[in-house]
């Protein structure tokens, strides 16, 4: 077969692995069944595909009063050690996981009052041209809150996005 | 690898993005593209009566127009890339039962296509058709701007 490269329009056919189709993919994870499917989907594909993943866990922290927080005496501190325990161990999982497919993985763990916010901002910062997310499949009005997130990703991700759900009676 | 690709198309430019990715993914797993249009069901009123007939023959030839040009584009671009390529019509449901239909009888494994389509509000975040397909679909779905 001629090189790929000779002929532009036929660029598209049996791309070299230096080259893949998406270089780089967003694995945004929460610890949950429904995001540990897209974990899991992103590294196979990565895996087949030659591409590399950047692993996302958004430690969604909550605007306080600063009085009420001058009231109690507690050390907000605590709370955000957790949470980017929480975070870390979120993205060691798919750093694990893609270790053991042999695909190179960048961790990242933020901390952000909006996940569809920080996801967005992250493929941005990180050049990620693709983005695997996983979305819960409920029911009447819950589907409509679960899925808000994905929908805000959605519509401001300027890369492609691959929604996942469970298959139906996993969760 | 992905191995049947399937391809909704509503017939507009908003589709030629999804179905580009397709084919590139096609490409890469030696997969056939599944191209579906799918006409939602006639919006006339009373057909029964017989007396909107003109009316709704005229409407589904123009619509059996459109979506045989739309399939038609796709297997135009498949066989440019000289990929296989199976394309389907499907009318009398709205479109997204239609997609995810043809999705499990084709045994299709990915769904590309467009964050939204012909229809719908402009305010809203993405389209209605594209949503209800996220929510129902068993098997991933690609979305594109």
């Amino acid at each position: 077969m001629a090189d790929p490269l000779d002929n532009p329009s036929d660029s598209t056919a049996g791309k070299p692995p230096g080259r893949p189709l998406y270089k780089r993919i967003l694995v945004p994870t929460d610890g949950s069944d429904v995001s540990a499917i897209a974990e899991q989907a992103a590294v196979e594909f990565a895996r087949a595909h030659g591409s590399e993943i950047v692993a996302l866990s958004v430690a969604q922290t909550y605007p306080t009063y600063a009085a009420a927080e001058a009231s109690m005496a507690v050390d907000p501190n605590l709370d955000n050690d957790a949470l980017r325990d929480w975070a870390e161990r979120n993205v060691r999982r798919v750093s694990a996981a893609a270790a053991g497919a042999g695909v190179a993985c960048t961790p990242l763990t933020v901390f952000a009052y909006s996940a569809s916010d920080a996801i967005l901002d992250s493929a941005r910062d990180h050049g990620c041209d693709l983005i695997f997310m996983g979305s819960h499949g409920r029911r009447g009005l819950s589907r409509l809150l679960a899925g808000s997130e994905t929908q805000k990703v959605l519509a401001g991700a300027e890369v492609p996005v691959m929604v996942l759900r469970p298959k139906p009676g996993t969760a | 690898m992905l191995r049947r690709i399937l391809v909704p198309t509503d017939g507009t430019e908003r589709s030629t993005s999804a179905l580009e990715a397709a084919l590139r993914l096609a490409a890469l797993g030696h997969g056939t593209i599944i191209g579906v249009h799918a006409s939602p069901p006639p919006y006339v009123m009373a057909p029964e009566l017989g007396l909107a007939a003109p009316i709704h023959d005229a409407w589904r030839r123009e619509r059996e127009q459109l979506g045989q040009d739309a399939v038609a584009y796709i297997r135009r671009r498949a066989g440019e890339a000289g990929l296989p390529c199976e394309t389907l019509l499907v009318t009398g449901l709205p479109p997204s039962d239609a997609i995810i239909r043809t999705a499990r009888e084709q045994l299709c494994d990915l769904i590309v296509m467009a964050s939204r389509g012909r229809g719908g509000l402009a305010g809203r975040l993405i389209g209605s058709e594209t949503w209800k397909v996220l929510s129902h679909s068993a098997i991933p779905v690609l979305v594109l701007r």
